[in-house]
This record gives structure tokens, sequence and C-alpha cells, in this order.
């Protein structure tokens, strides 16, 4: 991908990521520590947490040809900063007030939602491949 | 040499039929012509003898260092292109960009799969399966969706 293309991808994919990022701290805020009061630097979080998730994506806008192996290597790095830093951005914010239970059920939603966020890329690709194998099915037969 | 040509009511009827008491060069050149609409490109084989490739014998290109193959079923040929002076080329006859380092042919997908990262892997007719990046993965469909 040429840097013009790269760094356009990489800017709609950092917007994309502090919202999910603001949208599970709020979520799971309010269900764990709905009353506990918090002031307006957290709301700096998101754009924050959402650089430093995105340095483990930096390779896969500028390495073209990764390797099956590369690329799970990068997914699993990535998944553990993603729950490190949310994981540490909540406890900054409401500290022991979530509780074990409450820290174990958060690091099971995030890898539930990752899962399930490269399942259904994984699911609109095979759609698009199956798309595709229909058209040359049928050009074949027309031949 | 005579030529005829007919009207026909439906698309599955219309061809060329070729006429011959012997086969000759000549008819192998028309045949040829028909077949690739007259494209061919000049290649080396392994002993390096030079050969004319017919466009739809071409499964795809590879470029490896400095150097450019073209793959058919059977067997690899060195090219003396570069892989964009043959992009350019070939553009007409369904050779499509699918890596920094390839050129397919579209003829000769047989299938495509999923391979992770919005790539995809395309099988030819001679079941290797060939990478089309994440980058030229949008054109390659929309190309063969809208053949």
């Amino acid at each position: 991908m040429d840097i013009r293309n790269a760094f356009r991808k990489m800017l709609s994919d950092y917007i994309i990521i502090q919202a999910e990022i603001a949208l599970s701290i709020g979520i799971i805020g309010s269900f764990f520590a709905g009353d506990e009061p918090i002031s307006y630097h957290y709301f700096f979080l998101p754009a924050i947490l959402g650089l430093v998730c995105m340095l483990p994506c930096l390779i896969t806008y500028f390495k073209e040809d990764m390797t099956i192996r590369q690329i799970i290597l990068q997914r699993v790095i990535e998944f553990l900063v993603i729950e490190a830093a949310i994981i540490a951005s909540i406890y900054y914010i409401v500290g022991d007030a979530l509780g074990l239970a409450g820290y174990i059920v958060m690091f099971f939603s995030i890898l539930f939602f990752d899962i399930l966020t490269y399942g259904l890329s994984y699911w609109f690709e095979k759609k698009d491949a199956d798309a595709i194998n229909r058209k040359l099915k049928a050009d074949r037969e027309r031949e | 040499m005579n030529l005829l040509k007919r009207k026909v009511e439906c698309s599955q009827e219309e061809g060329i039929t070729i006429a011959y008491r012997e086969w000759t060069k000549q008819f192998e050149d028309i045949e040829n012509y028909i077949l690739g609409s007259g494209k061919q490109i000049t290649a080396y084989g392994k002993n390096k003898e030079m050969v004319k490739l017919r466009i739809e014998e071409i499964l795809y290109f590879e470029a490896v260092g400095d150097l450019v193959f073209a793959y058919t079923k059977e067997q690899m040929y060195e090219m003396k292109m570069r892989l964009y002076k043959l992009e350019d080329s070939l553009r007409m006859c369904g050779i499509k960009r699918a890596s920094k380092s390839a050129l397919l042919n579209l003829r000769q997908i047989i299938s495509v799969r999923p391979a992770l990262n919005g790539r995809l892997y395309a099988k030819m007719s001679n079941g290797e399966e060939v990478l089309i990046s994440r980058q030229y993965a949008k054109e390659v469909t929309m190309e063969i969706m809208s053949a």
C-alpha cells in the first residue's frame, strides 16, 4: 500500500477504534461501576488508548505480503495490547471497585468481541469469495 | 481460400469453423489468432531457446528479484520484459496485477478463497494457488465480476 493510502486507512481505523473503546468503557463502566464519578480528563482515554492499540497494527499497513504465521502473531500481539490497554485504563478510572470478577469478565468480553470482529470479517470475505466463484463457474459453463 | 459468413440467431451458435483439407502453418496461424486474438509474447525456455507463448497458455507471471517468469500448465519460461511493461501491454488480454510481484491471467482462475487480512488465494487451472494481495484484491474482484 502506498504511503498516502496507508495513512488514510490508518486514520479511518483509528477513528473507528476510538469509538469502539469509548463504547466498551461506557458499557462496562455502566454495568460494574455505574455510580463511580469520573472527571473530564478521562474522556481523553479513548484517543490515547486508540493510539496504543494501533501500534501493533502499523505493520499491516506497510507490509503487503505477510505470511499466515506473521498475521496470527500480529493478531495475538494486537489482542494482548488491547486487553492490557483497556484493563489498565479501567483500573485507572475505577481502581479496585470493579473487583477481580469484573476484570475477568472484561477480559473475556474483550476476547469475545475480538474473535467476533475477525470472525465477521472472515465471513464477509468468504461471502465475497463465494460470489466470485459462482461467477467463475458460470463463465466456464458458458464456454 | 473461400470466406463464408452466416448469420445465426443465438449466441451459442456463434463461432468460427475452419474447413481444411490439410492442416498447414497458415491454418495454425489463423487458429492462434482466433484463440489469442493474435497476441503472443516472446519467452525463453530452460535451455534459453526462444519460444512464442500464446497469452491463454500463461497462468501467471512472477517477478523474482530482477527476473520475470511466465508459468504455463507444464513449464516455466523466463521473460525479458519487466513486470510493469507486461502489465501495460497485456492489460486487454485478461492479465491483471495480483501483487507487487505477480500478474494473473484471470481466465485461468478456477476458484478463489479468502486468505486473511482482505487477501485472496486464486487457484489456477494447474492446481497452483497464487496470492492476491489486499491492495489488488478489489480490482481483481471487480474485473472478474464485470467480465
